[in-house]
């Protein structure tokens, strides 16, 4: 604060006035920086407009994006963002003074996503509608960790920004406890809304087709209440259009899991603090249960068991082991470390069912092992 | 809107040509700015720009009223009333949620397993900033730094002027309303140092602060006890920095922006990690905030006039105030106290000439101790609770050298952010005058060149600034 002291040195003398330019000059630099942003990463504002919501402005917006970004590729003029993108990986995989196996993992990602991205754009070059756009493959801080080759049981663990705070919790307890090996994959706003962002059904269908994987478990959903586009044509969140639509979505990603997977876990959405996102979640869930009961193989999770008071609301904190623990983040959506660590025994309750596997296509909500526990309450 | 978004690109681009286009209006120009900063705002929550809007015409009828009145004790009252109705929107909107908690825990505590709910507030963005700028206008009436206000627009396009609106830097109603009382000037556009600025702000926070907190700081501080100390130190510098450069990087571009726009704001951080005290910490970080706590609590608390207890405890009040002021948390309480009770000790050393000089080898010295006082504050800022600080503190004492973390990667960006404090300032100003010597057309071109290659290396989501949630 106001302080006198006298060692300190005087500051610096007032900075020189910058130099000053007329309107017109500044219109032209403003074009010129505006210009060569629209010549240079065609591909970026095309990714861009790929993630704002979708509406008719929106959609057309899109399309010409992509024409123009069809038309910067022709031209060459998206090799100098891919140059510096590639040189980028090089200096991020450079080497650490320590490789625990933990980041052999990342690192082992790191070079998947490299031949991915090479792979990727030798092909958008040529096409640039390809969904398999480079954009996308993309991680948005995510935990994309590769299992090493090994002949034990082995999970695949996918979802949106929820399962980025779980998922490394269930996969670092599902291999010291499930004995099982984990591969994650989560991306931060995606979900099944909009596949044009992310396509988590085309994304689950490759990893299990490059590996096989005993089970599945899912959990997103929570970015998917908007309005999307289907064959062209924008769908209102809610309608009944848009549901039907949606459920299909979440029927061929269940569908796919079951192809290539003996089980299926989805995690349903745990109580939202808002009450009309929890409206929405609680919908969700329905359809989510309700679809896993035509896949035998698929199991729903009922998390308002594990996460919510006795009516199935919102909880921030949870009395575990007689400390009150806040199980939720501060925002009311996203699951905590400690409370990540609740999905574990459910979770690896699921999974053991499997292994005597129930006669019935028709399973019910799993109930939470500690639901017959007394709960202690906090907020 | 964030500012490094396509959304914010084409924002910009409309508000610069709108604005410039009714500039030779003073009015419409200001009309214009309003609507935008309107939009900027509701783009998170439509609802919160009533909030705004109602905070802003409840400080310009207060103001009027001061103005109205001569006699001081009625002055004095309004003013009391107008900060209290500031501080009440601040508290209610930031604090309510933690004393609900507080409550319920206390409850649970005497045994009563039942979640009271009475509210459930979402906390508006830049709440903060445009309650502490109401506080600055009235303040400034009632102490004669500038006239009230007859146009209520003008009053609320300084609360709500769309590039320092959601995480500052704060600026004064004495130094921005003047700025309004005539058009922008369209033939002294600061442009070079708007798109350095701009340029820097871009990289400081795509590629700095986002490669700190994804590589280092959130690994760390997640789970302190897998770290070893090696790792322990180096997320504590990693946070320093990470804070830092997010935080500098939207004033930066606020300031940018700002003189794109033909307004002016004054500089928020000025190295602040080659501070050779923590009261010149003070006068290097956050200098809105700091000199707005100086000159707003600290010196009516009585500052250092009132004797030596007097001035220590004027400076605790203030370092905790400045802490709560982050946030109801028992962390930025602990973070006040520590920069509270340096301050102190500080004056203590100084009054007792146990001071080492602050040049030579002493200088590098100072800073160095200086520099680890804060990161130790830092601790206390970034960790999620008490238990965390204590497990991380806990943990350098476990003096394992080796590293999960460090890499040549992490490394350069070390020696960036340390180059980034050592170099002396005159070698920036060096730097933008001789981007000046290149034609502005050029000058454009070159950021739109540094936009795309920052798009190469930034992820396909650039997280929020950590200050939207203050």
């Amino acid at each position: 604060m106001s302080q006198d002291d006298k060692s300190i040195p005087p500051p610096p003398p007032a900075t020189p006035v910058p130099k000053t330019y007329r309107l017109s000059q500044v219109t032209l630099a403003i074009i010129c920086f505006y210009g060569t942003i629209l010549l240079f990463d065609s591909k970026g504002i095309h990714a861009w407009t790929t993630k704002i919501p979708v509406n008719p402005v929106t959609q057309k917006m899109r399309v010409i994006a992509e024409d123009h970004w069809r038309q910067m590729a022709k031209w060459g003029l998206e090799e100098p963002k891919y140059t510096i993108e590639t040189r980028w990986l090089d200096l991020q995989e450079a080497p650490r003074l320590v490789y625990p196996r933990k980041y052999e993992h990342q690192q082992i990602a790191k070079q998947e996503k490299r031949s991915k991205i090479s792979e990727r754009d030798a092909n958008w070059a040529k096409n640039p509608r390809l969904k398999q756009d480079y954009e996308q493959s993309r991680e948005i801080a995510t935990a994309s960790q590769a299992a090493p080759e090994t002949t034990g049981s082995r999970v695949l663990i996918v979802g949106d920004s929820l399962m980025m705070t779980v998922g490394p919790v269930l996969k670092e307890q599902l291999e010291i406890k499930g004995e099982v090996l984990v591969t994650l994959k989560a991306k931060l706003a995606t979900g099944l809304a909009r596949p044009d962002v992310f396509d988590w059904r085309q994304e689950i269908d490759q990893l299990t087709q490059q590996q096989r994987f005993q089970a599945v478990i899912v959990l997103m959903g929570a970015n998917d209440s908007q309005d999307f586009a289907e064959n062209g044509k924008i769908l209102s969140y809610g309608t009944s259009e848009w549901v039907k639509t949606y459920k299909s979505r979440i029927a061929a990603v269940m569908e796919g899991i079951c192809n290539k997977a003996t089980l299926g876990v989805w995690v349903g959405l745990p109580p939202m603090q808002s009450p009309n996102f929890q409206k929405k979640a609680s919908r969700l869930n329905q359809w989510i249960a309700r679809t896993a009961e035509k896949y035998p193989c698929m199991k729903y999770l009922d998390t308002a068991t594990v996460f919510g008071n006795p009516k199935g609301g919102f909880l921030s904190y949870l009395t575990i082991d007689g400390k009150s623990e806040k199980i939720r983040t501060t925002d009311g959506i996203h699951i905590s470390k400690k409370g990540a660590v609740l999905l574990v025994e459910p979770v690896l309750g699921v999974l053991s069912l499997d292994q005597n596997p129930h006669p019935h296509p028709n399973p019910n909500p799993i109930p939470h092992p500690s639901q017959e526990k007394s709960k202690e309450l906090t907020h | 809107m964030l500012f490094p978004t396509g959304e914010f690109g084409v924002f910009f681009l409309i508000a610069f040509a709108l604005s410039w286009l009714s500039s030779k209006h003073p009015m419409s120009n200001k009309i214009v700015l309003l609507i935008l900063s309107y939009i900027f705002y509701s783009w998170w929550d439509y609802r919160f720009s009533f909030l705004l809007a109602a905070s802003s015409f409840a400080n310009f009828s207060l103001a009027l009223f001061l103005e109205a009145y001569q006699d001081k004790r009625t002055r004095k009252m309004i003013l009391v009333v107008a900060c209290g109705f500031n501080l009440l929107v601040l508290g209610f909107f930031k604090y309510v949620g933690f004393f609900q908690s507080s409550f319920n825990d206390l409850l649970h505590l005497v045994g009563l397993s039942r979640e009271i709910k009475i509210f459930e507030v979402l906390l508006p963005v830049g709440v903060s900033f445009f309650t502490f700028q109401g506080i600055s206008y009235v303040v400034d009436v009632y102490k004669g730094h500038i006239r009230a206000c007859i146009n209520p627009i003008d009053v609320l396009l300084y609360n709500s002027f769309f590039p320092h609106l959601v995480a500052g830097p704060i600026v004064r109603a004495k130094d921005f309303l003047p700025q309004l009382a005539q058009p922008p000037n369209s033939t002294q556009i600061f442009a070079t140092r708007a798109f350095f600025l701009i340029g820097i702000g871009l990289f400081k926070k795509i590629v700095l602060a986002h490669t700190l907190a994804v590589e280092v700081v959130g690994p760390v501080f997640e789970s302190p006890k897998s770290h070893s100390s090696f790792d322990l130190l180096l997320g504590a510098y990693g946070y320093a920095f990470q804070i830092y450069f997010d935080f500098s990087a939207y004033s930066d571009i606020a300031i940018g922006t700002a003189y794109l726009l033909g307004f002016e704001f004054k500089r928020n951080f000025n190295q602040p990690y080659r501070a050779v005290s923590l009261s010149d910490f003070w006068k290097r970080w956050h200098i809105s905030l700091s000199s707005f706590l100086r000159d707003y609590l600290y010196v009516p608390l009585g500052g250092s006039r009132k004797g030596i207890f007097k001035t220590y405890r004027n400076l605790l009040i203030t370092m905790v105030l400045g802490g709560l002021w982050h946030g109801a948390n028992w962390n930025f309480v602990i973070w006040g106290l520590i920069h509270g009770f340096g301050l102190i000790l500080e004056k203590e050393l100084s009054r007792w000439n146990l001071v080492i000089q602050a040049y030579g080898v002493g200088k590098y010295l100072r800073q160095v101790v200086v520099f680890h006082c804060v990161c130790l504050a830092w601790i206390f800022f970034n960790a999620e609770s008490l238990n965390v600080a204590r497990e991380y503190l806990g943990g350098f004492g476990n003096l394992q050298m080796h590293s999960k973390i460090f890499g040549t990667y992490v490394g350069v960006i070390f020696a960036i952010a340390i180059l980034g404090q050592m170099v002396p300032e005159k070698s920036v100003t060096f730097f933008e005058n001789n981007i000046a010597k290149i034609p502005l057309a050029f000058q454009g071109a070159t950021l739109g060149f540094v936009v795309v290659f920052l798009s190469a290396l930034s992820p396909s989501a650039v997280a929020p600034f950590i200050y939207f949630k203050f």
